[in-house]
This record gives structure tokens, C-alpha cells and sequence, in this order.
């Protein structure tokens, strides 16, 4: 606002600083709603990790893990989780920026890269089911999906989030203005592949290592 | 306030590919030990993540205990339902 503008309209630039507190209350207030849902997520998951520990090696009958986890192709989904959290970050630094079109490229790579995880997910429920792993089969078959289906929701569910993002980012309604809401995206996938961290170690990685 | 650099999220990229490759080295090689070495591992793969591309390092205080406290109950839940369900072995009806 010009100084002559202020001088005329004094009223007016009150006005306007008033709103734009009024825009940083509620951006702060969105904030700190996003780290409890975070925080929040990590019990979710912990309680749901914490079951599958306490209950893993308890099976009256099988089939049991170290004979049906595919740890080769649960080790490729992991790197293409791991690879889509560093192009989401990427995403956010360019939409930072103001670099749209970058910030548009590495959305487009992190969908591709967790539709390949939750494509390779599906896969192994396949094969797992035709072996005979049922989540009504045994404790591992329960607590296996339980922990994984749950967590392949939330990619799920971070992977339409996304395709919103990009459509948006289309409509050209995403801008350097915006680029808050695409960091909120950016902390929910993190957080996703976060907790696969330790849900892979855990489950696949620990029934075979001595 | 200051938040991490493309470098930063490339370097954090590489560390959390390498500890990956790790844990799989100690399972592939049958390094003995290697089920005890994966905890430490796992507990600095979530780490490097929360803090350097959820970007923690340079969030505000509140932020940082926001998710600690939330790490902290998991924690406490994980460890409880370990105890609980362990017990739930020992003591029969």
C-alpha cells in the first residue's frame, strides 16, 4: 500500500495488518494441529508394531515368516519409499522457491514412486494368500496384515493426497503463496515412510537375522 | 526461520539409503548380532528423517516436543503391550 494510500485510508492499512495477524493465528494454529495428528500416528503405529514384537514367534501353526517373506522385493519397496521421501522434499524446496514446474516433476515422481511401493505391497498379499498366509490364519497372518495393511492405507491415502496436489498445482492454484499446504503433505509422507523405517527391519528383516 | 536446503534433503537421502543397505548387509552377510545392531539402526533411520526432512532440526521448540512427547507414548505403548501380552503368557486363567 502506497504512503499516500496509508495517509488517506489509515483505517484501511489497520485493516489489512489486522488480517494478515489474523492469517498467521490460523496458519499457527493449523501447524501445531498437523504435529499432534504426527504425534498422534507414531502411538498409532507403535501400538500396532509393539503387538506384532509381542506375539511374533507364538505361532501354533504356520505357515510362518522366514517361509513366505520375499525380503529381495520388500527391500525394493522400501528403497522406493526412501526415494519418494527425497523427492517429496524436493517438491516442497522447489515449490519454496517458487520453482513450479520442478515442484510439479517431483510430485509426479514421489505418486509414481509410492504407487510402485503399494504395487508391490498388493503383490505380496497375492502370493502370500496362495500361500496360505490368511489374516484370520494364524498370529502371524493377523498381525502381518494388520501392521502393514494399516500402514499401506495411509500411502494410500498419502498418494491421493498427492494426486490433489498436482491437479491443483495444474490449475496453477499452487504457488509460492501455497506452498504451506504442500509442506503439510511433505510432513504426513515423511512420517509414512518414517514408521516403514522400522516396520521393515522389524518385519521382514529381523526373522531372518541371527 | 531456517529450514533445510535441497543438499540437506540430498545428503539426508543418502544416509537413509545407506543405513538401509546396512540392515540388509547385517541379515544378507549373517553377521552375528546382527538382530540387536538392527534396533540402534532403525532408531537413527527415524531420526535422520524427523529431523532433516520433516525438518525438526529447524522447527520451533513446541514442534520438537510436540513430537517427542508423541514418540515418547509410542514408546511407552510399544513397551507396555510387549510387557502386557507377555505376561498374558505366564498368568493362565
Amino acid at each position: 500500500m502506497s504512503a499516500e494510500a496509508v495517509t488517506t485510508h489509515p483505517h484501511a492499512h489497520h485493516a489489512d495488518v489486522r488480517r494478515h495477524l489474523r492469517e498467521e493465528e490460523a496458519r499457527k494454529g493449523v501447524r501445531v494441529g498437523v504435529w499432534i495428528f504426527l504425534a498422534s500416528e507414531c502411538i498409532l503405529f507403535a501400538a500396532l508394531i509393539g503387538t506384532y514384537v509381542a506375539l511374533a514367534g507364538r505361532n501354533v501353526t504356520g505357515p510362518y515368516p522366514r517361509q513366505v517373506l520375499d525380503v529381495p522385493m520388500a527391500a525394493v519397496a522400501t528403497f522406493l519409499l526412501l526415494a519418494s521421501s527425497l523427492t517429496m522434499a524436493l517438491a516442497i524446496a522447489s515449490g519454496r522457491e517458487g520453482r513450479m514446474g520442478r515442484s510439479q516433476l517431483f510430485l509426479g515422481l514421489t505418486l509414481a514412486l509410492g504407487a510402485g511401493f503399494l504395487g508391490i505391497q498388493g503383490h505380496e498379499y497375492l502370493t502370500l494368500v496362495r500361500q496360505g498366509v490368511l489374516l484370520n490364519g494364524n498370529l502371524f497372518g493377523a498381525t502381518f496384515y494388520a501392521l502393514t495393511g494399516i500402514h499401506g492405507t495411509h500411502v494410500l491415502i498419502g498418494l491421493l493426497w498427492l494426486a490433489g496436489a498436482l491437479v491443483n498445482s495444474w490449475r496453477g492454484r499452487l504457488n509460492r503463496r501455497t506452498a504451506e499446504a504442500l509442506e503439510f503433505l511433505g510432513l504426513y509422507w515423511h512420517l509414512v515412510d518414517m514408521v516403514w523405517m522400522v516396520i521393515f527391519p522389524v518385519v521382514y528383516l529381523m526373522a531372518f537375522a541371527r | 526461520m531456517r529450514r533445510s536446503t535441497t543438499t540437506g534433503y540430498l545428503v539426508t537421502g543418502v544416509v537413509t539409503f545407506a543405513i538401509a543397505a546396512i540392515e540388509l548387509s547385517l541379515v544378507y552377510l549373517g553377521v552375528p548380532g546382527g538382530k540387536a545392531a538392527l534396533i540402534p539402526l532403525m532408531a537413527v533411520d527415524f531420526a535422520v528423517a524427523a529431523l532433516f526432512y520433516q525438518g525438526l532440526w529447524h522447527e520451533r521448540p513446541m514442534y520438537k516436543v510436540i513430537m517427542a512427547i508423541g514418540i515418547f507414548f509410542g514408546v511407552f505403548t510399544f513397551a507396555g503391550l510387549v510387557v502386557m501380552l507377555s505376561l498374558g503368557r505366564i498368568v493362565r486363567p
